[in-house]
């Protein structure tokens, strides 16, 4: 792998701090030339995947005007459809990179083990490290006390660095070396790796956004710099330590976090999946009502369920969700965007919880609507997807809906029987 | 529509091998090269009438290789491709002698159109006609 950065694909920082280019100076924090500059860096990340998607579309079209389809034909096609499916999680990839960057994904508070968390995080990587002849070795006191803190923050932090660190050795092999101290308040975290280094020139550049030295598509170069402001949303710091030849190691610092009176968790609905009773085609087919302004999103999701036997109704505003909800009592579920042109998600999921309490509601959110699906929850939704979803989780999260709301059903029904046993003499 | 011949020069692949296709699929001679260096190699062994050169690779630089291709081959026109972030790359292009620039993702209609435009021009220039399509 070449040392030297993709042509013209970084930003460069408005202002060098003082004594930019000495390997400390790294913790430095990210600075932009300009809100223009960053716009154009995701961009140009983004058109890349978009010029295949395009292509790639554009090939099904050519090929669907031939007359006659030969199986080669269909392999084309095929292969075509699963670029643009890979592409499109290319562009996905990114904006998640930018979404956690921004750090809008609400992650849940709990009483943290750092040493378990890092052994798990870097079981995680166990396969990928054999695979590639690297080992990796743990030095963790297990004196430093429970943190409360979000753990996915700290693992994505750990995540980026070991799959860095695993990427700098990747045709070497070597070691890897996870170190953890608790000194005066604080845990100390090194990841070590002896890896070929990061040349001093572009060492100051490391935790800047879009700034990479890996091929398209292998590196967006933001896991660094969603480190940094991970690290110092916490109230730590990263710094990262290198020489020429001899390896990198990335120092993270995290002032302690003591527990404190255990915050109540968010309740999400549970189902023992044992007695669900649920299997496709041997029952009637659930009825879905899938209310999203965005036509092509309803439209596509749909048609996919319509392939097992659910039956999907659409709705694009939250005035025609309650009217279809009013209008089909044979609907088991509904899934509602959060953010609906006319109304917001939570006064629909109420309107409809008020004219049909048994109707599950899974709700769908994008990073930034998260707010509104928390307080979906609260109303009583079934569960709240961020956009985009596997489509394989989204149903099974509508099965699991239907589910719950037949034993609600079987339970009323029960109560009704039992009731009316009960006054007969 | 006249049969020429293209070079597209692009590092990423995909893009590469489905654009090939679609314009092979229209009745052009299609080449491609994954970098700057592969396509002099090229073009220093096949005739090509245009080369579609991405101006943003890794290795030689999208301008630098713009101004090799006219200084070994003066008579190929070169379409650039560039990002919406890269006007400067683009004019600077246009000053090296490309034929034209068109951002990136490209429409293949509009791709085409200037193509045969590039194409049109070379051959005037070649035949010892003076108009330039562009005009
Ligand atoms: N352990 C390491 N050894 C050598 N170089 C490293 C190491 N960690 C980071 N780098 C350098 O820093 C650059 C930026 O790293 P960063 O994690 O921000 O982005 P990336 O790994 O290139 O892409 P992404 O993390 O988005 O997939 C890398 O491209 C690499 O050049
Ligand atoms: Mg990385």
């Amino acid at each position: 792998m070449s040392t030297t950065p993709r042509q013209e694909r970084t930003l460069s920082p408005s202002r060098a701090a003082p004594g930019d280019g000495a390997p400390d100076a790294t913790s430095r924090r990210i600075e932009f030339a300009s809100l223009a500059d960053f716009a154009a860096g995701i961009a140009h990340e983004i058109n890349n995947p978009l010029a295949i998607i395009i292509e790639a579309a554009g090939w099904v079209e050519d090929l669907l005007e031939d007359e006659h389809f030969s199986t080669s034909t269909c392999d084309e096609m095929q292969r075509a459809l699963r670029q643009i499916v890979t592409q499109a999680g290319r562009c996905r990839d990114i904006t998640h990179n930018l979404l956690s960057f921004a750090n809008r994904v609400p992650g849940r508070v709990t009483e943290v083990r750092l040493d378990q968390l890092i052994r798990e995080v870097v079981a995680g990587f166990e396969k990928r490290a054999a695979s590639r002849r690297v080992s990796i070795e743990l030095h963790l006191d297990e004196d430093v006390p429970a943190q409360r803190l979000s753990p996915t923050e700290i693992q994505q932090v750990l995540v980026n660095l070991l799959g860095n660190a695993l990427d700098a050795l990747e045709s070497t092999g070597g070691r890897i070396d996870v170190t953890m101290r608790w000194v005066q308040g604080e845990a100390l975290i090194d990841v070590a790796d002896d890896g070929s280094g990061i040349p001093e020139a572009i060492l100051p550049r490391i935790f800047d956004p879009f700034f990479t030295t890996k091929p398209v598509g292998k590196g967006t170069g933001l896991g660094l710099a969603i480190c940094s402001s991970v690290m110092k949303n916490l109230g730590g710091a990263i710094s990262a330590e290198s020489r020429a030849g001899g390896g990198t190691t990335f120092h993270l610092r995290l002032p302690e976090r003591p527990p404190g009176e255990a915050e109540k968790p968010l309740v999400r609905a549970s189902l023992d999946e044992d007695d669900d009773g649920f299997g496709p085609g041997a029952q009637p087919p659930t009825v879905v009502l899938i209310a999203d302004n965005e036509e092509g999103f309803a439209e596509m999701v749909s048609k996919r369920l319509a392939r097992r036997n659910v039956v999907a109704l659409t709705a694009s505003s939250g005035e025609e969700t309650i009217a279809q909800v009013h209008a089909n009592p044979g609907i088991d579920v509904v899934v509602l965007d959060v953010k609906m042109p006319d109304m917001d998600g939570p006064a629909v999921l109420a309107e409809i919880k008020r004219r049909a309490p048994l109707v599950e509601v899974i709700l769908l959110s994008s990073h930034t609507t998260v707010e509104s699906a928390i307080d979906g929850m609260r109303l009583g939704a079934f569960d709240y997807l961020v956009k985009p979803c596997e489509l394989g989780l989204l149903i099974a999260q509508i099965e699991k809906a239907r589910a719950r709301k037949l034993k609600q059903e079987a339970k009323i029904m029960e109560a009704r029987l039992r009731e009316i046993t009960m006054r007969r003499p | 529509m006249e049969e020429f011949t293209v070079l597209l020069v692009d590092d990423e692949a995909e893009f590469r091998e489905l654009l090939a296709k679609r314009l092979g699929k229209r009745k052009l001679k299609v080449l491609t090269a994954g970098d700057a260096a592969e396509a002099l190699r090229l073009l220093a062994s096949t005739p090509v009438d245009v080369v579609v050169l991405d101006v943003r690779m890794p290795g030689m630089s999208g301008t630098d290789a713009l101004r090799e291709i006219k200084a070994r081959l003066p008579s190929v026109e070169v379409l650039m491709l560039t990002g919406h972030a890269q006007l400067d790359v683009a004019l600077a292009g246009m000053e090296l002698g490309a034929f034209d620039y068109l951002l990136k993702p490209v429409d293949l209609d509009a791709l085409l159109y200037r193509l045969q435009d590039a194409y049109r021009r070379k051959h005037l220039r070649e035949s010892g006609g003076g108009s330039d399509p562009r005009k």
